[in-house]
């Protein structure tokens, strides 16, 4: 075991403690599980069918269905929250003021919101917008859970890159211009290219939180994986209830979302092996202030 | 013979179970000595120099001081420590105290002084290292140089029984590093027993009474800084020496 | 509806909501620090169980849904035969899931103190106790503040969950509101969005101020 900043390398007595202590540690552990199983069967939550029904076919594509929406609306507000980020960053780096300007404004205000809030606020006024019209909304819930996707997404991304240009040396700006590149040809032709490079990891992260994000569409009825798990125990003939049906959303939740965390970490830890990089992903995590890992913000 | 203030008899140490890193080390200082333990790079002398205080734990052989074994841990060995100064080679200041709190943590914490007496006798001490003025700042405030002087200090305010150096100058720039030996000098002179490990020849041949050279994990040789300096017994120490000098 | 209108029907509704945002938003965030302290001393522990169900607890929170994370709460707990009333049950389940942050936030601090300072610290004769109480405690706290108070404005959004089951704060009064077409969806969103900007850009810039304050210069 490699020590830490906390513990030394152990005497005998310690040696003899971390022992009993793993001994108490696995009781204690033994214990709770123990409870855990008493109180779950005596609830009747392990009854067999209870789960094996999760496995007819039927509940099978119900809940298939809403994880394929999640996916789709979490594919669908990633690419455009990239894009519209990465406007976002060009125009708070460039010359023009008013742009700037917009672009923070954009910025502190939409990272400021509830998530939550802002799914309401876009399904809200799709509907009485089309209310006033007299006609249909011009959204809909999924485009709604999209919007909103990309209002706070887009703002936290603009974030990471305006922080991955930054992080990058300076003598590389300055060496394109003294070649005689502009400005907009230094960004896109030297700048760029290699920041985005650094940021990928810092990206797919963003992407593993917003895939989590899209479960909040359950609020305005978008007909994602965690509304269809609560769906489940009402859908047709089923012994399934809702500690079943949350259980499982939730393990196959944990194993997707882990999967783009665990990737993100992948890919920063292959970076890291380049100083240079390195550096520049310490600077990028310095500058989000988001503590050892990049990956899954809250 | 007087008795030993600090002994290690048949030390050895592994790294990871294969990496040999001290070799049946065998070692005296007695009180009021000052030994310079010199050596190429991962020669085993810093591993040595951070064995007296368990820094780093040895599995074979014992280590004494002032005639009491080495404790494995716990209190015991924080004692101990407490009565064993340890100067490292990139000063360890605590970075959130300021110098006059790096000073008095030790005398108030671990030996229960009362908090004026121990800044009167801080203060004493930052005097005599020459940063009593700069007291109230922190660390990152002060050249290497003083805040080398200042780990002196706080290593001194515990009133130890030896002082171990660990490259005490390595980490200088060059005009910062003979203030730094000066106050090691003043030591030596003063009486204090110190186990030193660096390069600096100049120290070795004014204050030390016996240089160590070290190789491969193991003492190859020990002498007066005279005779080991201009005719060093053994081969790989004429060639480490060969070496120094022409840098 | 005239804004004195929609504030004598909406004025008490608001104050309640934003005091229960308010009041969950604390209580989850103290939650939050003793769980983090508790999960990332298991993390540095010695004793391989607890280092394991410490990695555990942390990778379950950060990659699972905060919504899945508030209805296992309502359901697995009850199942468990821990019936609460919604408030604590939001209380417990937000502190847990910014716990789990937390303790990542807390690890990433102490794993900032140079060993060296650890060794000066045991040199000088500290034991273990004062060791993590006078030197490598107060340096990881000082490294953590900015993160920290990042957690504090996300666990502080995150409240927004907690209407999902039945908690009657900012959000949820939004949804009723949005819901009463005489109030006006604009009104509604300006109203809301004015209140969570009044708690969290002070919060901002206390937290900036603190680091600016506390942080150590190396």
């Amino acid at each position: 075991m490699t020590a830490n900043v906390l513990i030394e390398e152990l005497g005998p007595r310690g040696q003899r403690r971390v022992r009993i202590g793993t001994i108490v540690a696995l009781l204690a552990g033994a214990l709770a599980l123990i409870w855990m199983y008493v109180q779950l069967s005596n609830n009747g939550q392990l009854e067999g069918a209870r789960w094996t029904d999760l496995f007819d076919s039927g509940t099978l594509r119900f809940l298939g269905e809403g994880l394929l929406a999640t996916i789709q609306a979490a594919i669908v507000a990633g690419i455009i929250a990239i894009v519209v980020g990465f406007a976002l960053a060009l125009m708070n780096l460039s010359n023009s003021r008013i742009a700037s300007a917009l672009a923070v404004g954009w910025v502190e205000l939409f990272r400021a919101l509830p998530l939550l809030l802002m799914i309401f606020g876009v399904f809200f006024i799709d509907t009485s917008l089309a209310r006033g019209r007299g006609g249909d909304a011009v959204l809909g819930v999924f485009w709604s859970v999209v919007v909103a996707l990309v209002l706070y997404n887009s703002a936290v991304l603009s974030e990471i890159f305006r922080a991955g240009v930054r992080s990058l040396d300076r003598g590389q700006t300055e060496a394109a211009q003294s070649v005689g590149m502009t400005y907009w040809q230094t960004m896109f032709i030297v700048v760029l290219p290699q920041a985005v490079r650094r940021m990928v990891p810092a990206i797919v992260a963003q992407m593993a939180t917003l895939t989590k994000d899209v479960s909040l569409g359950f609020v305005i009825g978008y007909e994602e994986f965690v509304r269809r798990g609560a769906g489940t125990p009402n859908f047709g003939d089923t012994e399934v209830t809702n500690f079943q049906a949350y259980v499982s959303v939730g393990l196959v939740y944990f194993i997707l979302v882990w999967a783009m965390a665990k990737l993100a970490d992948w890919m920063e830890s292959r970076q890291r092996r380049t100083p240079q990089v390195a550096a520049a992903t310490e600077e990028i995590e310095s500058e989000l202030a988001l503590g050892d890992s990049l990956a899954a913000g809250p | 013979m007087v008795e030993a203030l600090a002994s290690m008899r048949g030390v050895n140490k592994w790294y990871g179970g294969t990496m040999h890193a001290l070799k049946d080390i065998n070692l005296d200082i007695a009180e009021g000595e000052v030994v310079v333990v010199i050596g190429p790079s991962g020669s085993g002398k810093s591993t040595l120099i951070r064995t007296i205080n368990r820094l780093e734990p040895i599995q074979e052989g014992e280590i004494r001081i002032d005639g009491k074994l080495l404790p494995e841990e716990g209190k015991e060995l924080a004692r101990l420590r407490a009565e064993v100064g340890m100067v490292f080679q990139s000063f360890n200041l605590f970075a959130h105290k300021t110098i006059l709190e790096n000073v008095t943590l030790g005398p108030m914490k671990v030996l229960k002084k009362s908090k004026a007496e121990a800044k009167a006798s801080a203060e004493k001490l930052l005097e005599r290292v020459g940063v009593a003025h700069q007291a109230a700042k922190y660390p990152a405030e002060l050249s290497g140089g003083q805040q080398q002087r200042v780990a002196i200090a706080r290593s001194l305010a515990m009133e130890p029984k030896v002082m171990l150096f660990d490259e005490p100058t390595s980490a200088l720039d060059p005009e910062m590093i003979n203030e730094v030996l000066q106050v090691m000098l003043d030591l030596a002179a003063a009486g204090t027993t110190m186990v030193v490990v660096t390069h600096e020849m100049g120290f070795a041949r004014s204050a030390a009474d016996r240089v160590v050279f070290m190789d491969e994990g193991a003492i190859v040789e020990e002498n007066d800084p005279e005779s080991f300096y201009k005719n060093a017994k053994t081969e790989r120490a004429r060639d480490f020496l060969s070496k120094l000098i022409t840098h | 509806m005239s804004w004195s209108e929609f504030l004598d029907k909406y004025q008490g509704p608001l104050i309640d909501a934003a005091w229960t945002t308010l009041r969950l938003a604390f209580v989850s965030f103290g939650i939050a620090l003793v769980v983090g302290i508790i999960v990332v001393s298991f993390r540095v522990s010695p004793i391989p169980p607890l280092v394991r169900v410490a990695t555990w607890f942390v990778a379950f929170f950060r990659n699972t849904p905060l919504l899945v994370v508030f209805f296992l709460a309502l359901f697995g707990l009850g199942d468990l035969g821990l019936v609460y009333d919604f408030f604590p049950t939001a209380a417990v389940a937000l502190g847990l899931y910014t716990g789990a942050y937390m303790a990542e936030v807390l690890r990433s601090g102490i794993n900032a103190v140079p060993q060296g300072q650890a060794e000066a610290g045991r040199s000088i004769g500290l034991g273990f106790i004062q060791l993590m109480r006078l030197i490598v405690i107060p340096q990881a706290v000082r490294t953590v503040i900015g993160p920290i108070g990042n957690l504090f404005v996300a666990n502080f959004k995150n409240t927004a969950v907690a209407s999902t089951i039945s908690v009657l704060e900012l959000t949820g009064q939004s949804q009723r509101m949005f819901n009463d077409a005489a109030a006006g969806v604009w009104r509604v969103l300006i109203v809301i969005t004015a209140i969570y900007l009044l708690f969290l850009f002070p919060a901002g810039y206390v937290f900036r101020w603190l680091d600016a304050r506390f942080s150590i210069k190396r």
